[in-house]
């Protein structure tokens, strides 16, 4: 699945995303790592934010007064990370050749890139390295 | 939501079936919350005279003091009392069990933080939206109470 962040787009396994939600606000938790600044209500719990723009991508940081146009909600292991993104494309199938090395991109979190039909490779973000940047990252300021 | 006057005991608030009921204590645009049974007492500012932890500041959270709105909450479940420094208007809230959630600490790398649950409030009013509580762990303020340092009522 395709997904775009502040103007850039990434690619996340399609089997790891449970659902795709409307702009949901969230609310920021003190103290909690840039990269996953909060938490957001997701059938009955309160599950992280990952902000795909703080993993070294550029562009801004997710803020609550500005929550993102769709919420992509993922299952890492035993985790639930929710995603605020701009923008969400259609599940499309790859073949296995073409998901490899990253070579063309370089993400910090997208150790692979996959090739989609235009020909472009995008980083193919590892949502688990993602989870392990909130839990050992960078706190927020606040 | 009820209003509760300094000097008052919160710790007589009781929940009913399926509620919790929470101090909850404006802070620049946020909302911290303490459970109200853990709460001993609510004093004015100067009727405290110890050190106090400021949750506010703590969050990083933008203060601005008010006239007559300076308390300070004795909270404790055990042996150990802390006084807390709230800035902003205090508030009893009851809130559905249900509405109050653990935050994954571990993800948001936070394990020792003073906020362990958050809770999403349910307005009746289709429209609007009540602002979420930052509910803050007694265990973990407890850990904060300066050793050797209990504050006296004035």
């Amino acid at each position: 699945m395709q997904l775009q962040v502040e103007g850039v787009w990434f690619a996340v396994d399609a089997s790891s995303v449970q659902e795709i939600l409307g702009r949901k606000n969230w609310i920021a938790v003190p103290g909690a790592a840039r990269a996953t600044p909060g938490v957001v209500e997701w059938r009955g719990r309160a599950v992280a934010v990952l902000d795909v723009a703080a993993l070294g991508s550029g562009g801004s940081a997710l803020s609550p007064s500005a929550p993102r146009r769709r919420v992509v909600v993922t299952q890492v292991g035993r985790n639930v990370l929710a995603m605020p993104v701009d923008d969400v494309r259609e599940i499309c199938e790859v073949p296995e050749e073409r998901v490899r090395p990253h070579h063309a991109t370089n993400h910090p979190f997208a150790p692979t890139e996959v090739e989609i039909e235009d020909g472009k490779p995008l980083p193919l973000l590892d949502l688990s390295l993602a989870t392990q940047a909130g839990a050992g990252g960078g706190r927020t300021e606040s | 939501m009820r209003d509760i006057r300094a000097g008052g005991s919160a710790a007589a608030a009781t929940s009913g079936e399926g509620l919790r009921t929470f101090l909850a204590v404006d802070a620049g645009g946020s909302t911290w919350a303490v459970e109200a049974g853990a709460v001993r007492r609510v004093l004015q500012d100067a009727e405290w005279s110890g050190e106090a932890v400021d949750v506010a500041r703590t969050f990083g959270l933008e203060i601005e003091p008010k006239d007559g709105l300076g308390h300070v909450l004795v909270v404790g479940k055990g042996a150990v009392e802390v006084a807390v420094r709230a800035h902003g208007h205090i508030s009893l809230i009851d809130v559905a069990r249900k509405d109050v959630h653990p935050v994954p600490a571990d993800i948001l790398g936070i394990t020792r933080s003073l906020v362990s649950e958050v809770a999403f409030r349910k307005s009746s009013a289709p429209a609007a939206e009540l602002p979420p509580l930052l509910i803050v762990d007694v265990a973990a303020l407890e850990r904060m109470a300066p050793e050797n340092s209990e504050g006296s009522e004035t």
